[in-house]
């Protein structure tokens, strides 16, 4: 792959006594960011689905893995972390800034989801380009005011897009793309931010067994080659093989695996 | 027999493979032929242009409905886009009264808007203070136009950002938007096929708007009240040219946005 470079930095991902509500409210109203989100009906953490408390710790640049069957709370942990839900109580810290109620497109982390969700209205280019342009020409990280980290510039992008084997569709609309393509689309347009994190939610779970093998294969290969810090969620243990620290999910509650 | 022709050509089964034409086709008919009998005198239709006072009423409903439609979009948008992504409380009681427009008699609604706009209300007053008046005024046809025909597009706009997955903002912000990024870079064009087609149907009900207007802003004479004024005064004769018109321009304007624009048909 000829993209020299990836993140300027991989980060460390810190989860200290992290707790969220599936309900999605959160209760302190010192926070601005997401006092928004309340309604005045809405403060007492909801019923239903809890997610923690839990603690994680993954070193920069570690391709980490969650493992726990559906309904888990793989998907919650993953979008509290990335930011697009709230969190209840605790400490979500990149680099040692807590980023608990920094908004998420100031955290420096991206995510791809379990369904690929391209953009109908984009082509693949336009989708793999998607992430909005630095503000500042400065280092990819989680300073407030710029909006994610440097960008790939135009020839960038068909390198980006030759790395993720997808160069002979930028031009395609994305309804006419294989679930395979779909899923490197996805993978690339959060790439392209050039993430300091990664989370990948089940990024192989709607793939046939050779799409997913191929992913599975670009995902080590982009992580030795760039060293952002990594978080994978999969229901299955092949689905996250070889990855350190492994830590596993039930009914909203992590351990470390072996624990 | 060739079992194709048998299978795909009799023209009794062409029919009823075409079987939705059936009912739809009178409709259609229904909808054509009286338009049509406006048109029957085109000789009168074409000097009806030349009429200057339809070209001025013309020109006025038209601006007056671009106007309100223009208006109502901006405000439709947020308000379709809060209640399709559940961010009002009471959203039924909302949409609620964004849909009385539509049940009441328009002459009632000319009466309210008489009393809010007129010089004694209390919007009227204040305006007044600002040498801003809506009765005789295009001020007050775009406002009548906008009250009577705005629920349309509030209910395109809900739909249409109801019909995008809410994922897709998350996605967005997961990428670096903001959230006002995420709309107006996902949702809104996402949307915006419904939401034009929402507008063509607010500008078209606002061209047609009569009941509220002769209510309220008599003159300057829109179009309908135009062809009522003088279908009353002279009898269906001067009237029906000017009909016409209406109908041959009414016609253009909305087939060529929806084109050009892409709405879906």
């Amino acid at each position: 792959m000829s993209v020299e470079g990836g993140p300027a930095r991989a980060a460390r991902l810190e989860l200290r006594e992290l707790m969220a509500y599936a309900g999605g409210t959160h209760p302190d109203p010192e926070q601005p960011q997401y006092r928004s989100r309340q309604t005045f009906l809405r403060t007492a953490p909801p019923r239903g689905f809890q997610l923690g408390p839990l603690d994680m710790d993954l070193p920069a640049g570690s391709f980490a893995g969650v493992l726990g069957p559906s309904g888990a709370g793989k998907s919650k942990l993953l979008e509290t972390i990335a930011g697009l839900h709230p969190a209840h109580s605790g400490a979500i810290r990149v680099d040692g800034r807590d980023v608990t109620y920094v908004p998420p497109q100031q955290r420096g982390i991206s995510m791809v989801f379990q369904e690929p969700l391209l953009f109908p209205h984009l082509d693949v280019a336009a989708n793999l380009g998607f992430a909005p342009r630095a503000r500042s020409g400065g280092a990819a990280g989680v300073k407030p005011g710029t909006r994610g980290g440097p960008h790939f510039e135009g020839e960038e992008l068909h390198e980006l897009a030759e790395a993720l084997g997808i160069s002979g569709i930028l031009s395609r609309r994305v309804g006419s793309l294989s679930g395979g393509q779909r899923q490197r689309v996805a993978l690339g347009r959060a790439l392209w931010r050039r993430p300091r994190i990664l989370l990948l939610d089940e990024p192989i779970s709607a793939l046939d067994d050779e799409a997913a093998a191929q992913m599975l294969e670009l995902l080590r290969n982009l992580h030795r080659q760039w060293g952002m810090t990594v978080l994978q969620s999969g229901h299955r243990r092949s689905d996250i093989q070889g990855v350190e620290p492994l830590y596993c999910i039930d009914q909203g509650r992590v351990r470390p695996a072996g624990a | 027999m060739n079992r194709d022709a048998l299978n795909h050509k009799t023209p009794w089964r062409v029919a009823a493979r075409r079987w939705y034409l059936v009912p739809g086709l009178p409709l259609v008919l229904y909808f054509a032929l009286p338009l049509g009998t406006l048109l029957n005198r085109p000789v009168a239709v074409a000097q009806a242009v030349l009429d200057r006072q339809v070209r001025h009423s013309l020109l006025l409903t038209f601006a007056c409905a671009g106007g309100a439609t223009l208006v109502g979009i901006f405000f439709a948008v947020p308000l379709g886009y809060a209640i399709a992504r559940r961010r009002l409380l009471l959203a039924r009681v909302w949409m609620a009264l964004v849909d009385m427009p539509l049940i009441l008699p328009h002459p009632v609604a000319g009466i309210a808007l008489l009393l809010l706009l007129g010089r004694d209300g209390w919007v009227g007053g204040l305006a007044a203070h600002l040498r801003l008046t809506f009765v005789d005024n295009p001020a007050g046809i775009a406002a009548a136009m906008l009250f009577v025909s705005c629920p349309f597009l509030v209910h395109s706009c809900r739909d249409g950002f109801r019909a995008v997955d809410p994922r897709f903002e998350q996605v967005a912000q997961s990428l670096g938007c903001s959230g006002w990024q995420a709309f107006r870079r996902v949702s809104l064009p996402l949307a915006w096929p419904q939401i034009l087609s929402g507008a063509i149907l607010t500008f078209a009900r606002a061209v047609a708007e009569f009941g509220s207007l002769v209510i309220l802003t008599y003159n300057p004479r829109v179009i309908s009240i135009l062809i009522y004024d003088r279908f009353s005064t002279y009898g269906v004769s001067y009237a029906l040219p000017v009909a016409g018109l209406l109908v041959v321009f009414g016609f253009l304007i909305i087939w060529g946005v929806s084109t050009l624009e892409g709405v879906p048909e």
